[in-house]
């Protein structure tokens, strides 16, 4: 038995559920994408020169983050 | 966006080098690669016992929610970059036929904005230093100015790092100065 072996313990005896934690992970995750593409849209359109290149970034972040949050959802079920 | 009056037009925009972004974006990479860099290690050093609880749990939570981790992990990463991608976007300089104007981005909750007219530049300085910056043609440009139209300083310099192509606007930042001083001479 080391030190790693009573938190492993403690954990243990915690009785979490690791489903529970990773859809907590997941949700929380989730929400933190969304608060920031918000916070990052605002200063694109509000402060952006405009042109194609914002558009792409618009598209290329939603796309990006669709896929591996739903890449992440199903390797959770 | 910068209102600008009704006979200004832009001229150019200038950024920073893209090679800026690259240095981040490395490091970035380097980061999405460490879970099995991190991985491998603990295999190489064998820090756990086989038998020990904490190696059972280890690949229990690689089999069962590994890849899920990972995915979240390339997620976080992902929106890091984009982050600083809009820092790098919205750090400006804005060349119009009439004046310069300064927008320096500093995070997202925090904009420094300096506008001034040519005729209270008073001296231009590029600075470029080592075999990269020769070599992608980037540099520190220094503009100093009489006053700025801020209002915050009595002498507001304006600085830009690492910005691409210094020579080409230093020569354009001169070549519209001299425009305007032969405009307001000819009044």
């Amino acid at each position: 038995m080391n030190y790693l072996d009573g938190v492993y313990n403690f954990l243990f005896n915690l009785k979490i559920e690791a489903g529970d934690v990773a859809s907590f992970v997941f949700w929380a995750i989730f929400l933190f994408v969304l608060v920031v593409f918000c916070v990052v849209l605002y200063h694109w359109r509000k402060y952006g020169l405009g042109g194609p290149i914002l558009v792409i970034a618009e598209l290329v972040y939603i796309g990006v983050s669709a896929l591996l949050l739903i890449f992440a959802y199903f390797s959770l079920n | 966006m910068v209102k600008l009056d009704d006979d200004e037009r832009i001229i150019r925009i200038v950024r920073k080098h893209w090679y800026v972004m690259l240095g981040f974006t490395f490091g970035l990479f380097v980061l999405a690669l460490a879970p099995f860099i991190l991985a491998k290690i603990v295999n190489l050093l064998e820090l756990f016992e086989e038998s020990s609880p904490v190696s059972g749990f280890v690949d229990g939570f690689i089999g069962g929610y590994g890849l899920f981790a990972y995915f979240l992990w390339v997620l976080v990463l992902w929106v890091i970059f984009f982050i600083e991608w809009t820092d790098y976007y919205l750090d400006v300089w804005i060349l119009t036929n009439k004046r310069i104007v300064d927008i320096e981005q500093r995070g997202f909750f925090h904009r420094h904005v300096t506008s001034f007219r040519y005729e209270q530049i008073q001296d231009i300085t590029v600075n470029t230093k080592g075999l990269i910056a020769t070599f992608f043609k980037f540099g520190t440009l220094h503009i100093h100015t009489a006053g700025s139209t801020s209002g915050t300083t009595e002498h507001d310099d304006i600085i830009i790092d690492h910005a691409a192509n210094p020579e080409e606007i230093r020569t354009l930042v001169a070549k519209e100065q001299e425009k305007n001083y032969m405009h307001v001479k000819s009044f």
